[in-house]
């Protein structure tokens, strides 16, 4: 039922598609630069949608394909821009050997975004968009064309009932390293295609190249954070087996709360990483020690307490966790000054710190990684975090704390 | 020429220029710092767990490049054979903290002595975990590997075995000597195991490094770095 729905919802899609190729087909197609020209921009389209990126793990693919379509659009027709894009796309799918499904979305939306990209055209006379002001009629073509796709995506999203990223990250948000390259490259197309420059277009595949060098290089360097922070936990974990639950259920409850004190997406992502790494200062403590059923002497508490100092220690070196480090050190500070290791009180210990303090408090008492106490029920732990409140946690904190506890799956 | 043309081939120069700047010097010298910041916080974690080990990472990793530097190794690997030398003892952690930091080695029991010596294969295990490390694996797995054993403790054949575990196996040795026994007598103790412990060329390449690196000339640090 709700596919056949969906189905009917997507054949609006193809209407649009159908109206879209019948509006380009009826403009003028003026052309003004030779078939050999447009040859080489087509090619040179198809190498540009081969060297695409995926600046963001979880993100889409971007290539700048738009730009050579820009240049056939302006100079020759937006009808043989589309074709030109089909052809490539086809190709391109099957070199990647992408789903039907993934091919036929990009067709259908690359299509509505090159007839609406081609309506601004008109209002420029002939002679100017293909004269002097070549470069504005093809950057004209190339934001209202990467606009629509961006729309386009929207209404698939919809359609399907899925998270879209929303319409200013999309619009406005673009990143300013691949606005450049997609700009870099319309402009050079545009001059080039004005003066029929024709051995110089695969060149304009140079800036391409180096985009994607440049977006590959950026990820490896994301990639080494994770690295680190996977390397070190997985060293923690030996050192203290018990720890590998209790530091993924702490960071996922920790980010909750962050979110729920309005810390904003990034710093509660911090929060999450900072809460993954709060104990890794306990690789350098004693196992035996901290698995020690009884009360601990006063030499052995001061051996546990170190953890703190050793984690920021171990941190510290670290330019991507310089945020993360003072959290760290001071998750066991307590509001009345009674804490460690350096005895802050209220306002002094960083949110982020007293939110990790009560996450892992909470996970401490309903039998985290204690194995030697009966561990508390949900109900009695925070009870207990609302009795130790004004003193040993902060009182706003523990009351998000509550909010979130029933929504965060165990 | 017109003015737009002028404009459009100057601001892509410009543009093309700082992308190549960015991607070809800029980013290569972050990954690389990001990199050393890493091998520091490794090197800072093995040390606080176990403090005798104090500034031995440093030295073996110093050490260890420049004589892979002297065997002709490219830059790609001496930074592989650093990142291995700083990390081969992650896998200690699984060893108790009171064995290594409160016991001497010859009160160990045969099981614990098993225990300590499996650490080069725990750090490999580990490092298996993390794609971008787990090509240091076979380095690490080898690390206290003998050039002439029949049965190396991995199960490989001795050529499949990478160089650079030679080299690690044989500064790892050369500076506990040291620490131990000496300079002298741990240089004498290294030619004696030359072709049956350790690895005859790498013998030869750690003896011609020493000297500079005994006297502070080479900075194994900044031969990588160059």
């Amino acid at each position: 039922m709700k596919e056949s729905r969906q189905g009917y919802r997507f054949a609006w899609l193809w209407v649009c598609f159908g109206l879209s190729a019948a509006w380009l087909i009826v403009q003028p197609a003026p052309r003004s630069v030779p078939a050999s020209l447009l040859l080489v921009l087509a090619f040179t389209a198809f190498g540009a949608e081969l060297a695409d990126v995926k600046p963001m793990p979880k993100g889409a693919h971007f290539a700048v394909t738009g730009a050579y379509l820009a240049a056939i659009a302006c100079f020759w027709s937006p009808l043989a821009a589309l074709v030109t894009d089909i052809v490539v796309m086809l190709l391109a799918g099957a070199v990647r050997r992408q789903s039907q499904r993934a091919v036929g979305e990009r067709f259908l939306s690359r299509g509505i975004a090159c007839a609406l990209a081609s309506a601004p055209l008109q209002l420029l006379p002939w002679n100017a968009r293909v004269g002097e002001s070549a470069p504005i009629g093809v950057l004209l073509f190339m934001l209202v064309f990467g606009g629509a796709i961006q729309m386009v995506g929207f209404a698939f999203a919809k359609l399907r009932d899925e998270a879209f990223r929303g319409w200013t990250e999309a619009l406005v948000g673009v990143n300013p390293i691949r606005l450049l390259a997609y700009v870099v490259v319309g402009a050079l197309l545009a001059v080039i295609c004005r003066d029929r420059l024709t051995w110089v277009v695969p060149l304009t595949l140079v800036p391409v190249l180096a985009f994607r060098l440049g977006v590959m290089r950026r990820e490896a360097v994301a990639d080494a954070y994770y690295d680190t922070v996977t390397a070190l936990t997985l060293m923690l974990q030996r050192a203290h087996p018990d720890t590998h639950d209790h530091l993924d259920r702490v960071a996922r409850t920790a980010e909750r709360v962050a979110e729920q004190l309005g810390l904003g997406a990034r710093r509660s992502e911090l929060v999450r990483a900072a809460a993954v790494l709060h104990d890794i200062g306990k690789i350098a403590v004693d196992e035996s020690v901290l698995d020690k059923p009884g009360r601990l002497t006063a030499a052995e508490r001061a051996h546990v307490e170190n953890h703190a100092l050793w984690g920021a220690q171990i941190l510290t070196p670290i330019h991507q966790f310089r945020e993360l480090v003072p959290w760290i050190r001071h998750h066991h500070e307590r509001p009345d000054g009674t804490g460690y290791p350096d005895r802050l009180n209220g306002v002094e210990i960083p949110i982020e710190s007293r939110i990790i303090a009560v996450v892992d408090a909470f996970d401490a008492m309903t039998g985290g990684d204690r194995a030697y106490r009966r561990p508390m029920s949900q109900d009695q732990a925070i009870a207990e975090l609302r009795r130790c409140a004004p003193t040993q946690f902060d009182s706003t904190v523990v009351a998000a704390f509550a909010q979130v506890i029933d929504e965060v799956p165990s | 020429m017109h003015l737009v043309t002028v404009v459009v081939l100057a601001a892509a120069s410009a543009a093309i220029a700082w992308l190549a700047f960015y991607v070809f010097w800029w980013l290569p010298l972050i990954a690389q710092r990001r990199y050393r910041e890493a091998m520091l916080a490794f090197s800072t974690a093995v040390e606080l767990r176990f403090p005798a080990h104090r500034g031995l990472c440093e030295r073996v990793s110093k050490l260890s490049v420049a004589v892979g530097q002297e065997l002709g190794l490219r830059k790609r690997r001496l930074l592989d054979l650093e990142m291995a030398a700083t990390l081969r003892d992650i896998g200690l952690c699984a060893v108790p903290y009171a064995m290594i930091n409160e016991r001497n080695p010859d009160s160990w029991t045969a099981a614990e002595s098993i225990a300590y010596e499996r650490h080069g294969e725990v750090s490999a295990a580990m490092l298996e975990l993390v794609p971008r490390l787990a090509h240091l694996a076979p380095i690490v797995r080898n690390h206290h590997i003998e050039f002439a054993s029949s049965e190396p403790i991995s199960g490989v054949l001795r050529s499949q075995i990478p160089l650079e575990a030679f080299i690690l196996s044989a500064v790892t040795a050369y500076v506990r000597a040291a620490d131990l026994q000496g300079m002298f007598l741990a240089r004498e103790a290294l030619i004696a195991d030359a072709g049956t412990v350790h690895e005859p060329r790498v013998v030869q390449a750690l003896l011609r490094v020493l000297p500079s690196v005994r006297v502070g000339a080479v900075d194994a640090g900044d031969l990588v770095r160059s």
